[in-house]
């Protein structure tokens, strides 16, 4: 017997998850300037203060931002659950989050001891509170199997990254706090492979059958593959030998291309061959998952004779390549549900007296097709120009990329904004 | 008692919900449904409660599908 534990009262409010969803392009507009106006170096190594910056306005501002939004939507669909008090968690979550980010943003920028304190006692408690409340609400009664063990891991690899952060940016702030640069490792492993690869495996299992008409994936994958990868990223972080945690982190590697390598084929497979733009975000996401998987290969073969262009290049082809296209191929698809869900709900529940004329958004055209595959073009055109600066060291690629990465995360938002406005005109009268 | 069946597989969303709903509406008094699914639709069971129709939820591992059966009053 399985009876709905949700009622519809319990599903979030439509700004929920749209409050995070329209701070995602904002995000990406900072990142683009930030390279715009400090030009290609900072495109050189992983090291420089700009170059961080850059990084956690992606990996905060743009990739956490959509997921924790997502996630608060996603509890009670895809799991049967909800986040405790979603509505002001989401609130004060999303506040914090968005003045964390631009702390820490700022804090790299101008390197200021106290915007690290400040950004850390922002950031740490409130990446840690959703952790919980995740946690708390996968406890009570979750369904939906793998996904549901990939979300509990996923935001425990969270709170690793959040703590290792923490640490991190006290060493930055506070002279008795030794800066750890061996940490860093530790704290850029679990973010991207614990909570972002983890994390987007255990949707993407649920979303692209659900919303690209694929065949679903083996259940072998969608069942083994999170708790494997954090296994392994576990053993590759502790494990006394070194050949060992190499070998882990090898292996990791591996299981990221063959994740990849399944994806792009499932999306060969569509039972519904029209032209769908979000597909393509995602086999660029995955093309680029691919090739970050390489290039980690390659440097581990290489050891430490690997330039460090390549840490780079592989690190822009996982953020801005893998996690930026997926997430954003991901929202084209949630925000338009979320409309035509909203708008539709007095029909769904019935409310509604037969004979009555409703309004009814067509969800394919929530938001216009055609400016949703010009934004694609422009994120694609960017990507190309940011990857070739770092291969070639050649700053005016990056300059031209930035300017590009500008305009796809302007029309991201404008496309964003149309849906909100959709919405709105509708919302008064139903 | 007379089903009728729905196979929603494939189907992209909310065509799996809107199908349903649209197939409840033709329904006549004492009739079940019975549809077949890839996934477990969580969002349709508060749509149902709110609609006063009943559900039942079964898992055929075998081939992995969804198979819920939808009906009014007693079963």
């Amino acid at each position: 017997m399985n009876l709905g534990a949700l009622s519809l009262e319990d599903a979030p409010g439509f700004r929920v998850p749209l409050q995070f969803f329209l701070t995602v392009p904002a995000f990406g507009i900072l990142a683009a300037t930030l390279i715009l106006f400090d030009g290609g170096l900072l495109l050189q190594s992983r090291w420089l203060p700009a170059t961080l910056a850059v990084t956690h306005a992606f990996t905060l501002g743009y990739i956490a931002m959509a997921m924790l939004g997502a996630l608060f939507q996603m509890l009670p669909v895809v799991m049967g659950t909800s986040f405790p008090r979603t509505e002001p968690a989401a609130r004060l979550v999303h506040g914090l989050l968005t003045a964390g980010t631009l702390c820490l943003v700022a804090a790299f920028e101008w390197r200021q001891a106290m915007l690290f304190l400040i950004a850390a006692m922002l950031l740490v408690p409130v990446l840690l509170l959703f952790a919980a409340g995740t946690l708390i609400a996968l406890r009570q009664g979750a369904k939906g199997g793998g996904p549901a063990r990939a979300v509990r891991l996923a935001v425990m690899a969270l709170a690793v990254t959040a703590g290792l952060g923490g640490w991190l940016a006290a060493g930055h702030a506070l002279p008795a706090v030794p800066l750890q640069r061996a940490l860093t490792d530790y704290h850029a492993g679990w973010g991207l492979a614990g909570w972002i690869l983890v994390l987007v495996v255990g949707i993407s299992t649920q979303v692209i059958p659900m919303f690209l008409t694929t065949p679903p994936y083996p259940k072998t994958l969608e069942r083994w593959l999170p708790p494997l990868l954090v296994v392994l990223l576990l053993t590759g972080s502790v494990a006394p030998l070194d050949a060992l945690r190499q070998g882990a982190l090898l292996a990791l590697t591996v299981l990221a291309a063959v994740y990849a390598l399944v994806s792009l084929h499932l999306l060969q497979r569509r039972r519904r061959k029209r032209f769908d733009v979000t597909v393509w975000f995602w086999r660029l996401g995955m093309a680029c998952l691919l090739a970050a998987a390489g290039l980690e290969g390659y440097a581990y073969v290489r050891g430490g004779s690997a330039g460090p262009e390549l840490a780079v290049l592989a690190g822009l082809l996982f953020l801005a390549g893998f996690a930026v296209s997926v997430i954003n191929g991901m929202l084209y698809k949630i925000v338009p549900f979320l409309v035509w869900l909203h708008l539709r709900m007095p029909v769904l529940k019935g409310l509604v007296p037969p004979g009555t004329r409703l309004y009814t958004p067509n969800i394919h055209e929530v938001i216009a097709p055609q400016r949703m595959k010009w934004q694609f073009l422009l994120h694609a055109a960017a990507l190309v120009l940011l990857l070739a600066a770092v291969a070639a060291t050649n700053g005016r690629w990056a300059q031209a990329g930035a300017v590009l990465l500008l305009a796809s995360n302007g029309l991201l938002l404008f496309n964003l904004g149309a849906a909100v406005r959709l919405y709105a005109r509708h919302a008064g009268s139903v | 008692m007379a089903a009728r069946r729905l196979d929603v597989r494939g189907l992209e969303a909310p065509e799996p919900l809107e199908r349903i709903l649209a197939e409840l509406e033709l329904m006549e008094a004492g009739e079940q449904l019975e549809v077949t699914h890839w996934r477990e639709p969580l969002l349709l069971y508060p749509i149902l409660d709110a609609r006063g129709w009943r559900h039942r939820t079964r898992h055929d591992e075998a081939d992995d599908t969804w198979l819920i059966r939808i009906w009014k009053g007693a079963e």
